[in-house]
């Protein structure tokens, strides 16, 4: 799996690689049982502290979408689920379609929530 | 930027190389003849060429017994050092050549030479049981031997590349303030049960036979496995880096001495003759776990690696992005 992490964004680390994993999840690139990689390892790599992938991986256990076994480490929970492969087709349309109209991301995720209402 | 041809070969064979991997087992296997000889007035004229769970159940003479077993040996050694050391450019590829040519060579010496040696002052062979504790020994002394005498061959020089990844290959979107890694694990779907039912027919054949000196074969083949069938691998920045889940091996290929990263479909018998570490046809280091895409890197020297994985255009983009920037920006 792919991790990546931006220092001089304004979001934070945990929450960077939180929001990683967790679209791997809906986009179906994980799924449940799989086992995610020791949080020592993706530290390391990313030359980041460990308690900050901890942070990300509890983060996502509180939310369901994993779980953390003591030896066993971070696996896929089984309540975690893939989004239908429509919803992610129509959301890539839904984007191509604001690109052409040069709708600002705000824009569109505002209207999207008004639609969510 | 266009891919300029690959530099030279930078592994050049020496000396050392030579007599790990040829002479040395030659000569053990030779001397799993000549010892033999040596004891040929103290045993009988018959002995045992092959065993049941019974005991031995065909015998021929003492030639029949070396000589059969030295001929294959030494053809057998010869084509794994040619594929190893002549094909292979990678000194890890040339180092798992001198460890399996040690331990075939002990392996099968020591078969005439412990059969030979429980004969002797022998009048009935058909008495003698199968020596499995010498042989068992000896192969284990062998693998000893051989991964000690492997680590004498010295590491490549340094080599780094100066072309770009080639154009076509995968790259990542990864913006100049963005660090990537790419982790995952890999193991077997097939070759995971060849491996366990030939320590399971490993297992049964020293339980049948009660010849407790060849479970060394089963003990060996689970260490083997947990070191040729699962791996660790990881691109970061600092390059590519593959361990055997035991931890007994570790490959580390650094990004200044890659020249591109791609995407390759592995067929493991047909590519890579099986599974596990493998030297492919064109002398390519093969890590292969299963059938499908694998990670295709090449490396200065006219070194290539394949690697099993899935996704592998991921890690080949990543690669190819982080080599990109930094040939871009040098430091």
């Amino acid at each position: 799996m792919l991790f990546r992490v931006d220092t001089t964004s304004s979001e934070p680390i945990f929450e960077q690689l939180a929001h990683q994993i967790r679209i791997a999840i809906l986009q179906g690139n994980l799924a449940a049982g799989d086992r995610l990689p020791p949080a020592r390892e993706v530290a390391g790599a990313l030359d980041v502290n460990l308690h900050t992938v901890l942070h990300a991986y509890q983060m996502l256990r509180d939310e369901g979408q994993i779980e953390l076994r003591r030896g066993r480490g971070a696996l896929v929970s089984n309540q975690a689920q893939a989004v239908p492969r429509e919803v992610t087709e129509a959301v890539a349309a839904l984007v191509t379609q604001a690109h052409q109209a040069h709708l600002a991301p705000h824009i569109v995720v505002s209207l999207v929530k008004e639609a969510l209402a | 930027m266009s891919r300029s041809a690959p530099t030279s070969r930078n592994a050049p064979i020496s000396t050392r190389q030579i007599l790990w991997t040829f002479a040395l087992p030659v000569a053990v296997l030779n001397l799993g003849a000549v010892l033999p000889w040596l004891w040929r007035l103290e045993i009988p004229q018959r002995v045992p060429l092959h065993w049941s769970f019974d005991g031995p159940d065909r015998f021929g003479s003492l030639t029949e017994l070396t000589a059969t077993i030295t001929i294959v040996g030494v053809i057998v050694v010869v084509g794994i050092g040619w594929i190893t050391m002549v094909l292979g450019a990678d000194v890890s590829t040339r180092r798992m050549g001198v460890i399996t040519n040690t331990v075939l060579a002990f392996l099968l010496a020591s078969i005439p030479v412990s059969t030979a040696h429980a004969a002797r002052g022998v009048s009935d062979p058909s008495t003698l049981s199968f020596p499995s504790i010498p042989i068992g020994l000896a192969t284990v002394f062998g693998a000893a031997l051989g991964v000690a005498l492997a680590f004498t061959l010295p590491r490549e020089p340094h080599n780094p590349a100066v072309v770009l990844p080639a154009t076509a290959a995968p790259r990542v979107a990864l913006s100049d303030a963005e660090t990537g890694v790419w982790v995952s694990r890999q193991f077997a779907g097939t070759s995971i049960w060849i491996a366990m039912g030939s320590i399971l027919v490993a297992c049964a054949l020293s339980l049948l036979m009660q010849a407790w000196g060849l479970l060394v074969m089963p003990a060996l083949l689970v260490v083997v496995c947990m070191t040729f069938l699962a791996w660790d691998i990881r691109v970061d920045s600092q390059g590519v880096t593959v361990r055997s889940v035991s931890r007994l091996i570790t490959l580390h290929i650094p990004h200044e001495e890659i020249e591109t990263a791609d995407v390759a479909s592995v067929s493991p018998l047909r590519d890579f003759g099986g599974w596990g570490w493998r030297t492919g046809r064109d002398g390519s280091v093969g890590l292969i776990v299963r059938s499908g895409t694998a990670l295709d890197l090449r490396r200065t020297g006219g070194r290539r690696y394949v690697i099993t994985t899935h996704d592998a255009s991921t890690p080949a983009g990543l690669i190819n992005t982080i080599i990109d920037r930094e040939r871009q920006n040098p430091r």
